[in-house]
């Protein structure tokens, strides 16, 4: 890809060299043809010299694979050289920029042997996916930049792009497993956490080192400090990807609304230090196991972006199968791609959740309120109905259920307004 | 002197100021060679080549100043309008010029000359503006080629340093633009100028000099064949004038194609909107590259299967958004991802067969193509 202002003088000179040359060479005047000869010898020698200045030019591309939509993003360029080189472009196709091309300018001098780093920031302004990165492309030009000469590395890389997340309301108070390893998260109930809870009469047994000294000696009797008990937080997320829920398109659309909550869902609960496993419906039986931690945060939102809205059974049906996956004591976060779900499936759901102590959390996305894709949507009054049984349904039994629309703003509805 | 201070600051300023520089040269060169070849009497005197001089300057650097102030003429005008009546006139200076020359008409080239180099002011003033900068090269070439008609050391003189400023003058140009156009943290010195024009105008120079003075160059035939002043072209010479014109038409026709053809494209989606030009940061004279992150060495034999697997896993678990951190050790990388009971004898493999210093056995090789095995088998189905 060449520079037009380059082309313009490009085409002056040979033009008016060639014309200069036939023309003195046609009438007989030596200066006018000697003018055209050295003006085409130009233009050979900047040829020349253009792909002599990229012969012993390497660029490499150091770049963390993965960032958040609308995320700021610094992609490293190594630019090495065997010789001086001066002023090199070094163009980069950045996959999740709008921008096709992302070029930058190194005015030199590269010293051989030494490698230039040169930053670039790029944004990722296109949706969530899997973009790619690259290749590298460097161009040079001669002294006069009537030649451009460029070489492309077959530097190309995939890049995650996840979701924008948003914290999720009320998944802090989410259910959690007592354990004696320390934790971030405690519970007010006496334990073996590092923060006080207060003081209590002394008992045999207890450890001497937890006396509180200076309360024993006011109250005339031995007096311990209790400490909180340290929690184990555990979600489990459930997506619906059950190919008959389609509807909308791009970012209105069911299959974006389960992706993003999902998505918000899991990082919310890796940020609470929980541990989170993450199961879908879709073709390929999504299953992200338990972890914890950044890395297993991108896992996570890695496997979610790969999904597809490509699944044959119904959500419910896939919910209970992976019940015996969900620790007792532990929160589920199930998003269904549709409010029309079949009540006896769901009172056999919330049994299981209740005999594992599970604390269910649902975010129902309608997806009658986007323009359908296939079939005709019931009719409003039908669906307005359904929606109405199925969340009197699940508050009836103390589920916190939330149901979200094509003009919900995920962010709002997510929040502590939007759950209730 | 504020103002042209003003126009020519920033990262390109030197560059910017070395073109109006060269432009100046190459117009100077162009109307005092012209003038030096056609009127030499006029030379007599060392008043109007200075008051020629003064005057280009004085345009140019009159354009830089109040090229800010001035610039809404052209845009109230209307360019492309502009453009299309001072072409024509141009055009008809050029032609008149030119027929006077094959009609051996030496006072219609004069005053041809005359009207090119008025013209070279004027294009050199609007060159300060930022631009009709091809205009003012294309006028100054225009000159130089009638000044080669007229041969001798003065239209000699005149190609030389035509050529050589217009390579100072194109070297500017283009590292002015890049400037320009990329926004970089430090800008190179003007001396990058010098080291990457001067030597190939020195070089141009020296060897038209050199050929010059080999073959000097005469005048145009037709003004030697008939002494100026007759009244008349005869039938004879006007064929031939007739004939040698359509000569160059069509040579100049097919060499009009091939340039379009081979030498003006490309394509220049470059200049498109879908291109963004960034700020690049800088940080001069790295180390080499980091150990962690290049490429392990090259291992034979039983301890190069046990490398292979393991680079193998590290390169699916890249793919998938997990990147081994610089600095991390394979033991941490595996730890932060909570790895399983394959990947941690992966791992251990791993370590034994690259950093210890006895050679793994055959089995060991064996356990580590298993567990990468294992590993894939529970990406597929997970």
């Amino acid at each position: 890809v060449e520079p037009a202002r380059s082309t313009l003088w490009r085409t002056y000179v040979l033009l008016y060299s060639s014309i200069a040359l036939l023309f003195g060479l046609g009438v007989g005047v030596g200066a006018v043809s000697a003018l055209g000869a050295a003006g085409l010898s130009l233009c050979l020698l900047a040829w020349a010299s253009s792909r002599r200045r990229l012969r012993g030019l390497r660029a490499r591309r150091r770049l963390y694979p993965s960032a958040f939509e609308e995320d700021a993003v610094e992609v490293d360029v190594v630019l090495e050289s065997d010789r001086p080189a001066r002023l090199v472009e070094v163009a980069d196709a950045f996959g999740p920029a709008m921008a096709l091309e992302q070029r930058l300018l190194e005015p030199g001098p590269v010293a051989p042997g030494r490698a230039r780093q040169l930053t670039y920031q790029a944004f990722c302004s296109r949706q969530w996916g899997v973009h790619t990165v690259g290749p590298l492309q460097l161009v040079t030009a001669d002294a006069a930049g009537l030649f451009h000469a460029w070489r492309r590395f077959a530097d190309v890389e995939d890049f995650a792009v996840f979701p924008r997340v948003y914290d999720v309301a009320r998944l802090g108070e989410s259910g959690a497993r007592p354990t004696l390893s320390p934790r971030e998260a405690a519970a007010a109930r006496a334990g073996r956490s590092l923060l006080y809870l207060g003081v209590r009469d002394y008992r045999p047994g207890d450890d001497l080192r937890h006396v509180h000294w200076p309360a024993s000696a006011r109250r005339g009797a031995l007096v311990v400090k209790e400490f909180e008990l340290d929690l184990c937080p555990y979600v489990t997320v459930f997506a619906d990807f059950d190919r008959r829920r389609r509807a909308g398109t791009g970012r209105k659309s069911t299959f974006e609304y389960v992706v993003r909550t999902a998505a918000s869902a899991v990082w919310t609960a890796v940020r609470s230090g929980s541990f989170v496993q993450v199961l879908g419906s879709d073709s390929r039986s999504l299953h992200v196991p338990p972890g914890r931690g950044q890395d297993h945060l991108t896992f996570a939102l890695y496997e979610l972006i790969r999904a597809q809205q490509d699944g044959t059974e119904p959500f419910l049906d896939v919910a209970l199968a992976a019940l015996p996956r969900v620790p007792p004591a532990s929160t589920a976060v199930l998003i269904s791609a549709t409010v029309f779900l079949e009540l006896p499936a769901l009172e056999e759901l919330l049994e299981g959740f209740r005999d594992r102590a599970v604390r269910p959390l649902f975010f129902l996305v309608d997806n009658f309120s986007f323009p359908a894709i296939e079939g005709w949507p019931p009719p409003r009054a039908e669906i307005v109905e359904r929606m109405r049984e199925v969340t009197f349904f699940l508050r009836s039994r103390g589920v916190p259920v939330r149901v979200l629309r094509d003009a919900d703003d995920l962010e709002t509805a997510l929040g502590p307004r939007g759950v209730p | 002197v504020r103002a042209l201070r003003e126009a020519v600051s920033g990262a390109a300023g030197p560059f910017l100021r070395a073109r109006l520089l060269a432009l100046y040269l190459l117009s100077a060169a162009a109307v005092l060679g012209a003038a030096a070849a056609w009127t030499p009497r006029a030379f007599a005197s060392p008043l109007p080549p200075a008051a020629w001089a003064a005057g280009l300057a004085a345009a140019a650097l009159a354009g830089a100043a109040f090229h800010d102030r001035f610039a809404w003429i052209a845009e109230r005008a209307g360019r492309g309008r502009l453009r299309a009546v001072g072409g024509t006139v141009h055009a008809a200076v050029l032609f008149f010029a030119f027929v006077g020359l094959l009609l051996r008409q030496r006072d219609a080239v004069e005053t041809g000359l005359r009207w090119l180099s008025g013209f070279q002011i004027l294009l050199l003033l609007l060159a300060g503006f930022g631009r009709a900068h091809l205009g003012a090269v294309l006028n100054a070439g225009a000159l130089v080629v009638l000044a080669g008609f007229a041969g001798g050391p003065a239209g000699a003189a005149s190609v030389v340093a035509h050529v050589a400023f217009l390579v100072v003058f194109l070297s500017a140009d283009h590292v002015a633009r890049k400037l320009a156009e990329y926004p970089v943290e430090d800008a190179p010195g003007a001396g990058l100028l010098l080291r990457e024009a001067g030597l190939p105008a020195l070089l141009a120079a020296a060897a038209l000099s050199g050929y010059f003075a080999l073959v000097p160059p005469e005048p145009y035939e037709v003004l030697l064949v008939r002494p100026p002043g007759s009244a008349l072209v005869g039938p004879e010479l006007l064929t031939r004038i007739a004939l040698q014109a359509l000569g160059i038409a069509l040579l100049g026709a097919v060499a009009f194609y091939l340039v379009l053809r081979w030498g003006a494209g490309g394509a220049t989606s470059g200049d498109g909107s879908d291109v963004d030009r960034v700020r690049a940061r800088r940080r001069i004279d790295l180390p080499p590259p980091p150990a962690d992150l290049a490429p392990e060495p090259p291992a034979e034999g039983v301890r190069g299967r046990i490398i292979r697997a393991y680079l193998q896993r590290v390169a699916q678990l890249a793919k998938r958004g997990l990147r081994r951190r610089r600095g991390q050790t394979p033991a941490e990388f595996s730890a932060r991802l909570g790895a399983s009971a394959e990947a941690g004898e992966l791992t251990a493999l791993f370590e034994r067969a690259r950093y210890g210093g006895e050679e793994p056995g055959e089995g060991e090789a064996e356990r580590a193509e298993r567990a990468l095995r294992a590993l894939q088998n529970g990406d597929s189905s997970g």
